[in-house]
């Protein structure tokens, strides 16, 4: 009786996903079976095609990205070591309630607390409404001392329509503070243009790279990340 | 004692955090073949990855071992994509065919790119199925198991199996044709 092989247990054999008896099987057949042996030399033939052409993809340049959301500081190993020093010293020679505060107040930095990148992508009113409102709270509440980057790519671009109904509301924000700066993804409008959509964007609104290059950017200087 | 552990609570969280850095970096060359191999596009395979580092970010107290960190980031991608596609209509999902349809047409960047290379293999990958196009590049470009496929799309082993093999099937015979219209010679004029 002759054994069957089936397409989806060569494909198997080719990416090594078989049991030993199973592929003792199938290997003991291709020695007999001249058809089935080239089928087995053409998918790992495409296999290796597909992996060697995926490998010559021009990779653009990474851009690092840096995780500010729990003390809103990199910091560099030298000054992680001369913190620990300092703190074992003051461990030793003063008392504790002092340490404990010293060290609760490096642990919280004020001025990374005071920049606040607020990144929304989506046009749902809802989501409009609730980036307007966490935008204008943190500018009332951190004062002129206070800076907010407000960012938008895809559809959240929409929001910066002069056309849109939340511009009396963006534009008054934009009036009562100065440490306001509003983004939009230079990506997203190409992409938008490009499919003949006619954006008339708010005159104070900058426009010249894309959403998520001014995020990592952001980032890196140590502003807190906020995404709608 | 308290101080202390403090201390070396927070050094373990820098080291964490700078560990989990390098991965980043190590894996992102990877990570945006595998996302060029699903869009296509080179503007969509950026902002797929950016996207999925961020995720990655905000969530990298989940990742529980660092040795399935490849893993981890591509099921993020992969959850990323899915909900782009078919949620947020972000890039406009229909149905898979349309989709296909639409991540086969080239935004003018790639065009450019493409009418310089010219990828057979590319342009026949862009025409499968998203399905079978992912459980392709998760087996070929990525080196993931049956298994570690199944985990990161959140579908069974079988249907991974069966993917790979129709999706490897219909690539070839897009490529045999694509080759044999390649072959077609033009005649020459005024002999």
């Amino acid at each position: 009786m002759s054994v069957v092989i089936e397409k989806y247990q060569m494909h198997a054999y080719v990416d090594g996903e078989l049991s030993s008896p199973e592929n003792l099987e199938i290997e003991q057949l291709m020695e007999t079976d001249e058809s089935l042996r080239e089928e087995i030399i053409q998918i790992s033939t495409l296999k290796r095609h597909v992996k060697d052409s995926y490998q010559l993809v021009n990779v653009p340049p990474y851009q690092p990205l840096v995780d500010n959301k729990k003390t809103g500081w990199q910091l560099p190993k030298s000054a992680v070591a001369a913190l620990f020093i300092g703190i074992l010293l003051g461990f030793f020679s003063v008392n504790m309630p002092f340490n404990q505060a010293l060290l609760s107040s490096s642990s919280q930095p004020q001025m990374a607390e005071k920049k606040y990148l607020i990144h929304l992508d989506s046009s749902n009113p809802k989501k409009l409404a609730a980036a307007l409102d966490q935008t204008e709270k943190l500018l009332v509440k951190g004062g002129s001392g206070m800076q907010v980057d407000f960012i938008t790519n895809y559809e959240g671009v929409k929001l910066f329509d002069v056309n849109n109904p939340n511009r009396e509301k963006l534009e008054g924000l934009l009036n009562r503070f100065d440490n306001l700066t509003l983004y939009a993804c230079k990506r997203a409008l190409a992409r938008a243009m490009g499919k003949d959509v006619k954006f008339h964007l708010l005159p104070q609104v900058k426009h010249d790279k894309p959403a998520l290059d001014a995020v990592v950017e952001r980032l890196n200087e140590g502003w807190k990340y906020i995404k709608i | 004692m308290t101080i202390t552990r403090k201390v070396v609570k927070f050094l373990c969280s820098v080291q964490q955090r700078e560990r989990f850095n390098i991965a980043l970096e190590t894996h992102y060359a990877r990570l945006y073949r595998l996302a060029f191999a699903w869009t296509h596009q080179s503007c969509l395979a950026q902002d797929l990855v950016q996207e999925t580092m961020l995720k990655a970010l905000e969530n990298q107290g989940d990742l529980d071992n660092f040795d399935q960190f490849g893993a981890w980031l591509s099921k993020i991608m992969h959850n990323k994509f899915v909900d782009n596609l078919r949620y947020n209509r972000r890039w406009e999902w229909a149905d898979e065919a349309e989709v296909d349809d639409c991540l086969s047409e080239a935004c003018t960047e790639s065009k450019l790119i493409q009418s310089q290379t010219e990828d057979a293999l590319h342009n026949a990958m862009s025409k499968l199925s998203f399905e079978h196009r992912q459980a392709i590049s998760l087996s070929d470009i990525q080196g993931f198991s049956y298994q570690e496929i199944s985990d990161i799309t959140s579908t069974p082993i079988g249907t991974v199996m069966s993917r790979i093999s129709r999706g490897r099937e219909k690539l070839r015979f897009l490529l045999d044709k694509s080759y044999s219209e390649q072959r077609k010679v033009v005649p020459l004029r005024g002999r």
